[in-house]
């Protein structure tokens, strides 16, 4: 009984000293688990645009990509346009748009950039690329995305860096900041 | 007759790949699958055993594994849903559900959901009950309504790749821009806002008046507004945070789509599963097993950051191993070797019986130490951990004393103790997972490892002590009051009582300390506090009683036996009352066992003392 009680305290005196500090054994210590995910690259697809041309999503690298999942009959999608294309517009080429559409009708895309016509020719701009994902095969079995807006912000070197879900001031001063640090 | 077995050997290797060819689904790949559940990444299979002992009592079934089974209720529900897995034994629950009595006592979710429909609004109201105020078999009616829900919610993890969405209209076919036909959720997504638009038309009409077309858009509807529901869906969290968010959340399929945290890895994972889904509904065991593979290595390959392997790993022995069962099944064999040396075969039995002591108390303090390592957490931080954590305490201590007296004293002591307390552990375990996450205010593990398993070695000490005293009240009662074998008995106990003083006071105090770095006092008169104080006095009283000579061998045996009912009502006991800031361990349903512990001790004891001195008089004993 003794030599379990000599045990039981020595026990007791290692637990106290590794959790307070003074001794440290690694197997009971929790493995420090690193939360924050290193940006991941987003996968190389391959895009067909509204205009017929094809590209490769990394043919953007160099510039900054906002990946918009949208679709014409989505309220915040529609709220959240004009301050998207004023981005684009005001940084001359360095941040990219590629508007992925979820609409089931070509023609409502068409309507929807007859609405917005006051801001420009923008099916033609240079910065600003539409795609009919027509059979959802981008927005549902390559992002897992099923609600509008959802936008990924795209580095430079095509590294996934945030994601935005839902409605912002893309000219907001927080926004323009953030996309300078990228 | 050679000829015929040479025969008989070619055709046998000539089928053999045949046979072998018949694969069977294996779902030994998704065992290790991480999930995050109660706050804890766990693997798969831990979480298919958690509920599996939460409704059916075990955590695996006559016919299959809990794996198996729960595994089947996500990728293929309508196979599951007409397995018995709960366990109801309470009849009177059955009466107010209006089910027969099954010799099983287990019984499907598909009749309990058809009872529960049909007495959905008297179970509303036992809801509307404050749970203090319901009885007993009230409280189980509604616990069962719970884990039905809770079977629901899990058939449901990935309900959007169920084509349950049925185009049966050839004119509404082709306005949705689809062939008729079943569709999943997320084919039919496009078309959600015309199907509702193309409803609201429809609702304007009297139902009786609808036609097919109008009928398949109705039901379109509702089919659309029941998968929708199940993004409500979150217990099957298998995928972890995949943007900025919180720290430590874990997402279910519906969730990740829902909350928008769908990205290119949480989409490729979710291919899988529905992959998977797939070959289960095409009972195609090959495909499935190869897709199997892969979701084991895909949270390997691209979530490692998240979760510990290591500890996944480790789990999944702890569970394939359970060691804790087979230390209990070793202790009762211990012991009925023990019993049978005292009828036959004495030393070979003995050492039978020594041999599985010593193999029981080898896996309990493995299986101790892998739940450590699991939780990177002292040994004991809850009450089911009390109760494995004394009975090793009792078990070592016995084993120990066997080795130093060769006696089997210490072997009686500890098969005794591991037995009693480990079964004791099992109805502690009965909820689900024994791994749970504490509250923050046990949350520190440096107090953890001092207060909390100090003062637990004390009520090891003490059980030992209760153990003790009982043998030597028999021995007493049956032999001589004179005998060396006594004498020595005598001193064991004064030591183990002193032990237990020692370690009951020290851990009393330590938690003194504790309370008042976390409550800003020292002591504070709660119910556990005053608890572990009156242990500390009881065993002050016997001890000084003892050493003043006050106390004669007897009352003292009598007194230690005694000391079992005050540690079993600090232990459990001030559970009971539900007030105090220990919150962590309050159980219900327990008063009756601990009464009649409490009493059946009290009575021993005087019994005993009665029976003896009455002998020892009778015998001119003094």
């Amino acid at each position: 009984m003794k030599v379990l009680a000599i045990l039981a305290f020595l026990f007791v005196c290692i637990l106290g000293m590794h959790y307070s500090g003074v001794v440290h054994f690694d197997f009971l210590e929790e493995e420090r688990m690193e939360q924050l995910k290193k940006s991941q690259e987003v996968p190389n697809l391959k895009l067909k645009l509204l205009s017929g041309k094809e590209i490769q999503l990394h043919d953007l690298k160099g510039s900054i990509v906002l990946l918009n999942f949208w679709a014409s009959w989505c309220g915040p999608c529609v709220e959240e346009f004009p301050s998207m294309i004023s981005l684009i517009q005001k940084m001359h080429g360095k941040v990219k748009l590629l508007a992925i559409s979820n609409d089931s009708d070509l023609k409502d895309i068409d309507d929807f950039f007859d609405r917005f016509k006051n801001l420009g020719d923008l099916k033609n701009h240079p910065d600003i690329f539409v795609v009919w994902d027509h059979d959802l095969k981008i927005s549902q079995d390559q992002f897992n995305v099923i609600k509008f807006p959802e936008t990924i912000i795209l580095n430079q070197r095509m590294e996934m860096e945030r994601k935005v879900v839902g409605v912002t001031d893309w000219v907001g001063d927080s926004m323009l900041k953030y996309l300078e640090s990228l | 007759m050679k000829k015929i077995c040479f025969r008989i050997l070619i055709l046998f290797l000539v089928f053999t790949p045949f046979l072998a060819y018949a694969e069977d689904f294996d779902y030994d790949d998704l065992a290790s699958v991480p999930v995050l559940h109660e706050g804890r990444v766990k693997p798969l299979d831990t979480l298919a055993r958690h509920f599996a002992l939460a409704f059916s009592g075990k955590s695996k079934f006559k016919n299959e594994s809990a794996l198996r089974w729960f595994v089947g209720l996500v990728l293929s529900p309508e196979s599951s849903f007409d397995k018995r897995v709960f366990s109801i034994k309470n009849p009177d629950v059955l009466t107010s559900l209006g089910i027969t009595e099954d010799n099983s006592k287990l019984y499907s979710f598909t009749e309990l959901l058809k009872a529960i429909r049909a007495q959905f609004s008297s179970i509303q109201s036992i809801q509307q009950i404050p749970q203090e105020s319901r009885t007993a078999s009230q409280n189980q009616l509604v616990d069962l309504y719970n884990k039905v829900m809770l079977t629901y919610e899990l058939s449901r993890s990935l309900s959007m790749y169920f084509p349950e969405l049925q185009v049966v209209h050839p004119s509404l076919a082709k306005e949705l821009n689809v062939k008729v036909g079943d569709y999943t959720y997320l084919e039919l997504l496009k078309q959600r806002n015309l199907i509702k638009e193309k409803f609201d038309q429809v609702k304007e009409i009297s139902p009786k008046d609808w036609n097919d077309y109008q009928r398949n858009i109705a039901i379109l509807s509702l089919q659309l507004n029941r998968v929708e529901d199940d993004a409500r869906s979150r217990l099957f969290a298998i995928l972890p945070l995949q943007w900025e968010g919180e720290e430590g959340l874990w997402f279910s399929p519906w969730a990740i789509l829902s909350d928008g945290q769908g990205s290119p890895l949480s989409a490729n994972y979710l291919q899988l599963w529905h992959s998977s889904y797939l070959a289960a509904q095409e009972k195609d065991a090959h495909r499935f097993n190869s897709i199997a593979k892969q979701i084991q290595n895909y949270p390997k390959e691209h979530f490692a950051e998240f979760y510990s392997l290591t500890k996944i790993n480790l789990e999944l022995k702890y569970n394939r191993w359970d060691l804790f069962t087979k230390s209990l099944a070793l202790y009762i064999l211990s012991f009925l070797a023990l019993a049978l040396s005292w009828l036959a075969w004495r030393k070979l039995a003995e050492r039978i019986s020594f041999a599985c002591l010593s193999l029981a108390v080898l896996a309990h303090l493995v299986g101790l130490i892998q739940r450590m390592i699991i939780m990177s957490r002292p040994p004991v931080s809850t009450l089911y951990e009390s109760i494995i954590f004394v009975a090793l305490i009792a078990s070592v201590s016995g084993f120990l004393l066997e080795l130093r007296k060769r006696n089997t004293l210490g072997i009686l002591i500890a098969s005794l103790s591991g037995t009693i307390l480990q079964f004791v552990a099992n109805s502690y375990a009965s909820d689900g997972d024994t791994m749970g996450m504490l509250v923050a205010v046990l949350n520190t593990n440096f107090w953890l490892a001092t207060h909390v398993v100090t003062i637990t070695i004390g009520y090891g000490c003490c059980f030992v002590a209760g153990i003790l005293a009982h043998i030597y009240l028999i021995k007493r009662l049956f032999g001589s009051s004179r005998s060396k074998d006594l004498n020595d008995l005598n001193g064991n106990l004064l030591g183990v009582n002193f032990f237990a003083l020692f370690f009951a006071m020290f851990g009393t105090i330590l938690g003194g300390i504790w309370a008042d770095q976390s409550w800003g006092r020292f002591w504070g008169w709660d119910p556990k506090e005053n608890g572990a104080l009156l242990i500390v006095l009881w065993i002050l009283f016997l001890l000084h009683g003892r050493l003043a000579g006050k106390m004669k061998a007897l009352g003292f045996a009598v007194g230690s036996v005694l000391t079992n009912i005050v540690v079993a009502l600090a232990w459990f006991g001030v559970n009971l009352l539900s007030v105090g800031l220990h919150s962590y361990g309050f159980t219900s349903n327990i008063a009756t066992n601990l009464g009649i512990f409490c009493a059946s001790e009290f009575i021993f004891a005087f019994l005993m003392l009665f029976l003896i001195r009455r002998k020892e008089r009778l015998a001119g004993i003094s």
